[in-house]
């Protein structure tokens, strides 16, 4: 969120451009800070569908000997770069910086000619810490995050491998499901990664100040307006929509990974538990999977395994399960023993569908669009080991396929401290049209700096009162 | 009815839970009435919730309490706030969580700042040392110096985090007044800390420079002319020390007392010599000699004058000129001198014209009571007479006019019988004679004053209490000092230094210091000269060692004041947006103009091959890429490089003997800037 300060000086008719440069250690303490060596035109990027979320590239001026790319001078491999972008203001003469981020530096490039004497610099994001770009390779014997373990306090010792210490990590609906095991060779991001894919809609990145985050993407729900047309008035350049139609999904089926069950029986139903016989369980283990079929539905129903005693049949966040009224069933079910409940993980292949049915929605399914299905399975689908989840990843598809192709590009004079997925507000001109002030989620942002240096932004249509009515 | 959007919370600098702590959020939207906040804290460590409050009221704000929660701990915040009461309360969801940690406020101080709080050296390194009970690193720190009013003056670059939290910082150019210092710093977690505000004041003894600066605008030429006339003569006594009364006087009483000059200076023409002093014993009190000991030496002398009948005291002064002594002159008779007088002795050689004066400044006769006060002194002279005394008859003086050449440069100088108050010795044989004590000006050859020092030079230091000396410059409507040069000083011809300064533009006020660093690295009180309206009659161009004037037909093509500027045109907007890119400001432009030779000014006389030489000459330097000040009579000056080739045109109506060069040139800095001036090599002193 910009300062007062920020904000203001974006509105100003003129600027005059700044630019400063932390040198931070990789204990993230600073070392130096250059003013002004910058030159031509440095470029930022910000992509909120990738883990290495910014990215910059600028040029200096090397003005002696200390800017030779070599160990223990400013550009090496342990060092990173703080990166400020400022307006100066006209009225007090202050510069107002804005944080454009902390990245590595990576491959840095000297040109030296008769005319020339450069050092570009390609600044990577600070994941690149942990992909193995620039560190992260994981060391001896092959890495394990157990089975059951809580995702939150997995993440945040998997971060502190790499050296991060400064985090928001929010806590996810689900453990770990299964044991992730990472080979020789793997890297910190393979862990973060196979973290990240346990639950849909979830994003992991660092933010400018260099805290890494993991927390469910911004759907536009309840989120505050950001930029509005107070803003835009003034910097808006043009703009150019794409209307992809042919993306369009407005039912979505998704298939998770089938499980390979050994030990399955009959249920008979006792009152309001399932009794099982399976000669192959000997005793209740923790993570002992089972498989059974269901004659009939029961409400708060429990399993009582091979008369070990009854054991409830609970969902991840311990509520009982609620089965299909369907007969004979085939659900699959895990033991906790620290919970000493079954989890219950639905059918043997977990398995959702929605639909638009929003009928205020330009997709409705009963609209004159009709249904237009897309069937999603495999690939990281495979991931999806219950059948909440399936649920879950398929109201995340059909809010990123039925909605998202209702895109918009604009450039503008640079917003340096607008971010992604910020909830904006704004009023496209339209001289022969129809002026509508409508909601977009910022999804990337390019920008370059320099006298003609613009931003380039990409968002997709909020429908505020399709998302409110669903909540 | 919809639920209010979430609200925004901001990143926080880490604070000491050991106070009251308020915590911050904001909503945009003022579509709904915020009607209660509740403010939930979690652990990072756990993510437990350690306090979760719902404050009914509107601020946007809550006040955790102290010691709530617990330094070193690492948390998190976030808000949510709700609209409506009664039956329609509706709540938002929970703002973004913001990280933040607790820690106890640092401290930093001052550690080696003397209990009085005095400074006795213009510089002074401070040393200061950073706190944190949780270990908490600072991320920089700046060391700020006010004025006796607590006006900013000065402050540093920033200091950042090496590994040690004992920090110096060293200060110079200290005057003897009163200061304030101060240390601002941040931590790595954003936390703003701050010192005490220490006052101190400097006091020391400095070293006066005496009037050794001397300045020659050469409007012809191109540049000032700047020379010093430190002069060291330092001086040896018996006894070592020597014994000073008052420090004002040295006292020579012993028959083996004296004080001796024989480095440092050569008298090697006409001088007068002046001595103000007090007799001890009636005999030889001043000598001068050369290397082939040839003598100028002064007697005081008690006889009964010529055709008179009662004794009378007078000087006379003796030579001894190839092994031959010869008298010089005499001095006028005065009444008998004694232990109470004091008196000034005036020796004048003007090619072969000796002058010898005497003269009593002040006296008191001696007197003598057995039982009462006496102001005689023993072992010296008195005025009283004796039974049985007895001088001898003077004689006619008959002065001696012989060619005396052979017995100057001379080198070495003694006192002794005596005590002396002033010594001094000048080449400026118009001077009228005069009581008045002189100032050392460029006519000068000794000097010695005797207030606690034996040195006959223009500055009371030893050479060796001194290292460097530096010159600096500044304009006299601003405040920034140029160091342009600055000076080991070794031996003797060390201290005089001359310095070509060429990047003043016309009609500039300047002033400039030369400045004594002692070895201890502490800066003596600097001689300052200002030359008003500095002159340039013509056109220069000029590099650290070398300067060109252009003549006839000097022509400046259009000159550019570069700036990338880009106009962006928002849609709805009616004037474009101005976007400048501020690091590119500068000039940019030709000059042309003819070179006569390096030595037209002089003979006004054209020399083809000096001609094709100086031209040369420059084109060499501006082929090697080597920064340039172009300056002019109007005020212009530039600190430029070339910027494409030059051309050369030769002049058929002087039979080619007469060049004309053209230059493009782009601006690379200010002329009165020091960073500019050495990036660009014009001058070899970086501050």
């Amino acid at each position: 969120m910009p300062t007062d300060k920020e904000y203001a000086i974006t509105k100003q008719k003129s600027r005059l451009l700044y630019a400063k440069i932390r040198l931070l250690d990789y204990n993230f303490q600073e070392v130096d800070e250059w003013e002004n060596y910058v030159i031509g035109t440095p470029s930022f990027t910000v992509d909120s569908s990738s883990s290495l979320r910014r990215s910059a590239n600028l040029s200096l001026v090397p003005i002696d000997k200390s800017f030779d790319v070599e160990s223990g001078n400013k550009i090496w491999l342990d060092k990173y770069v703080k990166i400020f972008m400022g307006i100066k203001d006209i009225h007090t003469n202050e510069i107002i910086y804005t944080d454009m981020g902390i990245y590595i530096i990576n491959n840095p490039q000297r040109t030296y000619s008769a005319d020339n004497n450069t050092i570009s610099l390609s600044c990577i994001d600070l994941m690149a810490k942990m992909t193995g770009l620039r560190n992260g390779n994981l060391v001896g014997l092959p890495h394990i995050i157990y089975a059951n373990q809580n995702v939150r306090l997995a993440i945040i010792e998997t971060i502190k491998l790499a050296g991060f210490t400064k985090y928001i990590v929010e806590e996810c609906p689900y453990d770990v499901p299964n044991e992730i095991n990472i080979d020789v060779g793997g890297t910190v991001y393979d862990i973060l990664q196979q973290l990240l894919d346990i639950y849909p809609n979830y994003q992991m990145y660092f933010d400018v100040e260099g805290v890494f985050h993991y927390d469910r993407i911004p759907t536009g729900y309840n989120e505050p307006i950001m930029v509005t047309d107070d803003i835009w008035e003034n910097v808006l350049i043009n703009y150019s929509i794409d209307y992809d139609f042919e993306n369009v999904k407005n039912v979505i089926e998704v298939y998770g990974k089938t499980h390979d069950i050994t030990n399955y029986g009959l249920a008979l139903v006792e009152d309001d538990t399932y009794k099982l016989t399976i000669a192959s369980v000997n005793k209740l283990r923790d993570n002992l999977k089972i498989g059974f079929n269901a004659p009939s539905k029961i409400t708060n129903p429990y399993i009582n395994l091979n008369d070990y005693g009854k054991k409830a049949l609970k969902n991840e966040d311990g509520s009982f399960a609620e089965l299909s009224e369907e007969e004979n069933m085939y659900y699959v079910a895990k033991y906790l023993e620290n919970k000493d409940y079954f989890l219950f993980m639905g059918e043997i292949t977990p398995h959702a569908e929605v639909k638009d049915e929003n009928p205020d929605s330009p997709f409705y399914i009963n609209g004159s669009l009709g249904e237009i299905r897309i069937v999603l399975s495999g690939g990281d689908y495979d991931n999806i080991f219950m059948t909440s989840l399936a649920k879950e990843r398929a109201e995340w598809e059909l809010y990123t396929r039925c909605k998202v192709k209702d895109s918009i590009s604009i450039t503008c004079v640079p917003i340096y401290w607008l971010d992604v997925n910020w909830l904006i507000e704004i009023t496209l001109p339209n001289k022969y049209g129809k002026e509508q002030t409508l909601q977009y989620i910022v999804k990337s942002i390019n920008t370059t700096i320099g006298a003609n240096g613009t931003q380039t932004i990409n968002m997709m249509r909020y429908y505020p009162e399709f998302e409110e009515k669903r909540g | 009815m919809v639920n209010p959007k979430k609200p925004i919370c901001k990143q926080i600098a880490a604070f000491d839970a050991t106070q009251d702590h308020i915590f911050e959020f904001e909503v945009i939207s003022d579509e709904f009435q915020i009607t209660a906040n509740q403010l939930t804290i979690k652990k990072q460590e756990d993510n437990t919730i350690v306090y979760n409050h719902t404050v009914e009221a509107y601020p946007f704000r809550q006040t955790v309490s102290a010691n709530t929660l617990t330094n070193g701990v690492y948390y998190t915040y976030q808000f949510k706030v709700r609209t409506g009461s009664g039956d329609n309360i509706r709540w938002s969801v929970d703002s973004d969580a913001i990280p933040f940690y607790c820690y106890s406020e640092p401290k930093i101080e001052f550690t080696n700042i003397p209990s009085s709080k005095v400074i006795h050296n213009p510089s002074y390194t401070f040393e200061f040392s950073y706190e944190q009970d949780e270990g908490e690193l600072f991320q920089s720190l700046v060391v700020k110096l006010y004025d006796k009013n607590q006006s900013l003056i000065s402050e540093s670059n920033k200091i950042y985090y090496t590994g040690s939290n004992d920090i110096t910082y060293k200060i110079s150019n200290l005057l003897q007044e009163v200061y304030y210092i101060q240390v601002e710093g941040i931590t790595t977690e954003n936390t703003e800390f701050i010192s005490d505000m220490e006052q101190f004041s400097v006091v020391y003894s400095t070293i006066d420079l005496p009037a050794g600066l001397h300045v020659e605008n050469r409007c012809n030429d191109g540049y000032n002319y700047i020379y010093s006339t430190i002069v060291f003569i330092e001086g040896e006594t018996s006894p070592d020390p020597p014994i000073y009364i008052d420090n004002e006087k040295i006292q020579l009483l012993y028959p083996n007392d004296y004080v001796k000059w024989e480095t440092g200076y050569s008298i090697l023409q006409n001088f007068v010599i002046e001595i103000w002093g007090s007799p001890v014993m009636i005999d030889n009190f001043f000598k001068m000699w050369n290397d082939h000991n040839d003598e100028l030496s002064v007697k005081w002398v008690r006889e009964i004058p010529y055709g008179e009948t009662s004794a009378k005291d007078y000087f006379v002064l003796n030579a001894k000129v190839n092994g031959v002594d010869k008298v010089l002159a005499k001095s006028n008779y005065i009444d008998l001198m004694n232990n109470n007088t004091n008196y000034i002795v005036w020796i004048k050689k003007n090619n072969n014209s000796w002058e010898l004066l005497l003269n009593i400044i002040d006296t008191e006769n001696n007197v003598l009571e057995w039982n009462g006060n006496s102001n005689v002194e023993y072992n010296r002279i008195t005025d009283m007479s004796w039974v049985g005394e007895q001088y001898n008859n003077g004689t006619q003086f008959n002065e001696q006019l012989d060619d005396l050449s052979d017995m100057l440069s001379l080198t070495s100088t003694q006192l002794f019988n005596g005590i002396y108050e002033h010594f001094n010795v000048t080449q400026d044989t118009s001077k009228e004679y005069s009581k008045e004590i002189p100032d050392w000006d460029s006519n000068t050859i000794m000097d010695c004053d005797f207030n606690g020092n034996i040195n006959a030079g223009n500055i009371d230091l030893k050479i060796s209490q001194l290292s460097y000396l530096i010159l600096r410059r500044r304009s006299v409507d601003k405040q920034n000092w140029i160091t342009l040069y600055k000076k080991e000083v070794k031996e003797l011809s060390d201290a005089f230094i001359t310095y070509y300064d060429k990047e003043i533009p016309n009609g500039e006020d300047i002033i400039y210091a030369l400045i004594p660093i002692l070895a201890d690295g502490a800066e003596g009180t600097p001689v300052t000269l200002e030359i008003d309206n500095v002159k340039w009659n013509g056109v220069f161009i000029s590099t650290k060692d070398n300067i060109f004037k252009l003549y006839n037909g000097v022509a400046y093509g259009s000159m550019s004041n570069n700036k990338q500027i880009g106009l962006l045109q928002p849609l709805a907007r009616k004037y474009p947006f101005v976007i400048q890119n501020s690091i590119n400001n500068y000039i940019s432009g030709s000059v042309s103009g003819s070179l006569y030779g390096y030595n037209f000014e002089e003979t006004k006389r054209i020399n083809r091959r000096d001609v094709i030489k100086q031209t040369q000459d420059l084109l060499d330097i501006l082929e090697s890429g080597n920064a340039i000040c172009i300056k002019d009579w109007n005020g212009n000056i530039w600190i430029a490089r070339s910027s494409s080739s030059e051309t050369i045109d030769y002049n058929g109506s002087y039979g080619n003997g007469i060049t004309t060069v053209t230059m493009s040139f782009v601006e690379q800095g200010k002329y009165d800037n020091q960073s500019d001036l050495y990036d660009n090599g014009l001058i070899d002193e970086k501050e």
